[in-house]
């Protein structure tokens, strides 16, 4: 049985992927209902209108049915870092395991507390308290997803911390370089808007469905009035923060960027590919195939966007791989090879420096500890065999970015519309609308999911860039077990969905309470 | 670590009274009145027990993951348990209900008993031992089975420990003594004069056997 299998590795990389995939579905519309619901809310505190009160309600329903998934399905991947990721846990978890420790006592406390009060507080509390309520239950669903997204930039960009050679361990010697990473706040920020657009998006959705049904039209009315001003708002602050986070990956993970972009080759004023197709007869990086079949290109608009200078070099996959391009502090990349050798030396100085504390040869071993910590920075590196194992899988990542841009754009435009037609006071009666709004739904799930297949395939081969790989990351367990565990994720998750939708979609058809159904005062 | 522990002990008495809503609840009516009282506390338990693991993950790490890439059966069963509860109460319910409020019922009876029995069991290996090798020179290749530190030496991973009959017993004292708890917010909690009457003696029915498995434990 070989324990450390590339089958047991890669399947445990699809268990991750599954539960994340799946948790990642639910999160975005617990937290961008619970925005929504709070300006409902603080709006019918402000007015007195009751008519806000049962919208809110009603999508407090809502976000009750969703909420129980998302903890259902998160609760697995906090444990799985241990279960499948030992190695993993092991080498960095004094600095990984701190934001997932914070996430709990600060932001899961803060729900789960709140979460009671608004769900049973409506007669027991004042609206004031109530109201206070509703907006730390958001308060902390997003604090539990900045303390993630804080673990989740330190595997992209990992800092402040300091590697001990007696533990074997990575250990946290700068708390808020990790916390105020700027890839962090960057990863954040973006992750969050994502949350306000899914939301959006579904709220305007199922308000377009009671709209075509011709029921509680004033309900649907007043919701994708909200609805459209948080989307157009999470969708145009998608675009900003995208384009920090581009930024970021440009500069810590240049790779990444070139896979998003299907770059091989780089130049001086690299353009930023709008749209394109990827040449499938390209299956080696320094091939002279051309990679693309077809492109939309912009000129120079990459080197803007990743390095803030129109006339940038942006290293492609070759130029990562091979070196000797400069880098922007000026210093010269070094090539893979050059970082293979630099990173062998590290992990042979550990091995040595392991030998010598054992046999009591401490000036040996500080030798060592010397070698090792001059080349720490290339680690992970000692650990892959050539050059193309850098590569993440291009294909994926670059057309993952790409649909997730052109969704985003397309409801850019679809908020512009419906705000448009709102005030207008023509949504009442424009059908297509209706009908776009309502289909779009899947549209906003499929760019979130896209957006973390972006990260989190961009950044193989490593769980931590540059100092580990994926296959040294995972836990000695079998193919077999993992494989067992994988079928029953699938078939308790996929159940679980199911039943999530059919609740969901009976509690939408029900409608909001004491509004009689055939309302057509609308607006 | 020690403060959260005794509050998640103390807090599954959420899963006691799950696992009793077969035997203490005789009635429909009455097992709703038993599941609307814990369907109010469900999350706090869920949220420290979320907590102790991050806890655990950030305090302590190599124990984290020798425990959790070792003992991989008996995490995942647990695990699986409260997966299941967190959706339970508020899906059993609603309208829509696909799978019934009874398949609901026996995933919250599961989680009170397999969660709390095996959270006992698995503390239990802490004073009793495990079976697993750490090699930190392997991730350098010092070792001879890959690079992987800790490594589980049953090829069991975790469920070895319900052969061990102090892991037994002090799984069977934390499922009693969350019994215990659960029939004590009961008679605080409830305003339902035979359930109430039903939970004071369940205090002592479950209090004895908590004492008694506890002790055998301890010895």
């Amino acid at each position: 049985m070989d324990l450390l299998s590339i089958s047991a590795v890669n399947w445990a990389r699809g268990q991750f992927a599954l539960t994340a995939g799946y948790h990642w579905i639910f999160v975005p519309l617990t937290i961008g209902l619970a925005l929504i619901m709070a300006i409902m809310e603080s709006i019918y505190v402000k007015t007195g209108d009751e008519k806000w009160k049962v919208t809110t309600r009603f999508w407090q329903k809502i976000f009750g049915i969703n909420f129980a998934i998302g903890i259902a399905t998160g609760i697995i991947l906090e444990f799985q870092f241990g279960t499948n990721w030992s190695n993993y846990s092991w080498f960095v978890g004094d600095i990984f395991g701190a934001p997932l420790a914070i996430e709990g006592i600060i932001a899961f406390f803060l729900e789960a507390t709140f979460v009671t009060v608004m769900f049973f507080g409506w007669n027991r509390v004042s609206r004031k308290a109530h109201l206070l309520s509703t907006w730390l239950v958001f308060t902390g669903a997003t604090l539990s997803a900045f303390w993630i997204l804080v673990a989740n930039a330190w595997m992209q960009y990992p800092i402040g911390m300091e590697f001990n050679p007696d533990t074997v361990r990575n250990e946290m010697v700068d708390f808020w370089a990790v916390t105020l990473s700027p890839v962090a706040y960057n990863k954040f920020l973006h992750a969050v808007f994502s949350c306000w657009a899914v939301g959006a998006s579904f709220v305007a959705g199922v308000s377009g469905w009671y709209l075509l049904k011709k029921r509680h039209v004033e309900f649907a009315i007043q919701s994708i009035k909200i609805a459209s001003l948080v989307g157009l708002v999470g969708f145009v602050m998608l675009a900003v923060t995208g384009d920090g986070s581009a930024y970021q990956v440009a500069q810590k993970q240049p790779m990444k960027l070139a896979a998003m972009e299907g770059l091989y080759t780089g130049k001086e004023g690299t353009g930023l590919v709008a749209f394109g197709v990827l040449n499938p007869a390209k299956k080696e990086y320094n091939d002279d195939v051309n990679p693309y079949i077809a492109k939309v290109e912009i000129p120079k608009l990459l080197s803007l966007l990743g390095y803030r200078n129109i006339n940038a070099f942006v290293p492609g996959v070759k130029d990562i791989i091979e070196g000797g391009y400069t880098l922007p502090d000026g210093t010269t990349a070094l090539s893979f090879e050059e970082r293979k050798v630099r990173g062998e030396k590290a992990i042979q100085a550990l091995a040595d420096y392991q030998m010598a504390m054992k046999d009591g040869r401490e000036a040996d071993a500080a030798d060592h500890e010397a070698i090792l910590r001059e080349n720490y920075a290339h680690f992970g590196y000692g650990y892959l065999e050539t050059g193309a194992d850098l590569i993440p899988h291009v294909p994926i990542t670059f057309y993952s970015f790409h649909l997730m841009v052109m969704i985003g754009m397309f409801f850019i435009l679809l908020f512009v519309v419906l705000l448009y037609y709102l005030y207008k006071k023509k949504m009442n009666n424009t059908r297509w609308l209706q009908y776009v709004a309502l289909w779009s739904i899947p549209l906003s799930f499929l760019a979130s999911q896209l957006g973390w297949i972006v990260a989190e395939v961009g950044r193989q081969p490593w769980t931590i860039q540059d100092i580990m790989p994926v296959e040294v990351s995972a836990s000695a367990v079998s193919a077999g077990n993992i494989i067992t565990t994988f079928i029953l994720f699938s078939l308790v998750f996929t159940g679980l969905l199911i039943a999530e939708a059919t609740i969901m979609v009976k509690q939408i058809k029900k409608g909001p309470e004491s509004l009689p159904p055939a309302d057509h005062t609308g607006q | 670590m020690s403060l959260l522990g005794g509050l998640l002990v103390f807090l599954l008495f959420v899963q006691g009274g799950q696992s009793m809503l077969g035997s203490l609840a005789r009635h429909e009516n009455e097992k709703r009145l038993l599941i609307n009282a814990l369907g109010r506390k469900w999350e706090y338990t869920f949220t420290t027990l979320v907590t102790f693991g991050g806890a655990f993950f950030a305090s302590f790490p190599l124990f984290y993951s020798t425990s959790f890439g070792g003992a991989y059966w008996a995490w995942m069963i647990l695990l699986f348990c409260f997966v299941l509860q967190a959706v339970s109460y508020e899906f059993q319910s609603k309208p829509g209900n696909i799978f019934g409020p009874g398949v609901y019922r026996v995933f919250l009876f599961l989680n009170g008993v397999l969660g709390t029995f095996l959270l006992g069991v698995l503390v239990a290996t802490f004073f009793t031992g495990s079976e697993f090798t750490v090699g930190k020179g392997n991730i350098a290749g010092l070792g001879s089975s890959g690079f992987v530190i800790s490594q589980w030496q049953n090829p069991l991973h975790g469920l070895e420990s319900l052969a061990n009959l102090r892991n037994l017993c002090l799984g069977l004292a934390v499922l009693f003594l969350a019994r215990t708890l659960a029939s004590l917010y009961f008679v605080n909690r409830l305003r339902h004069q035979v359930l109430e009457k039903r939970s004071r003696k369940y205090v002592l029915y479950h209090g004895i056997p908590f004492l008694l498995f506890y002790q055998v434990f301890l010895i």
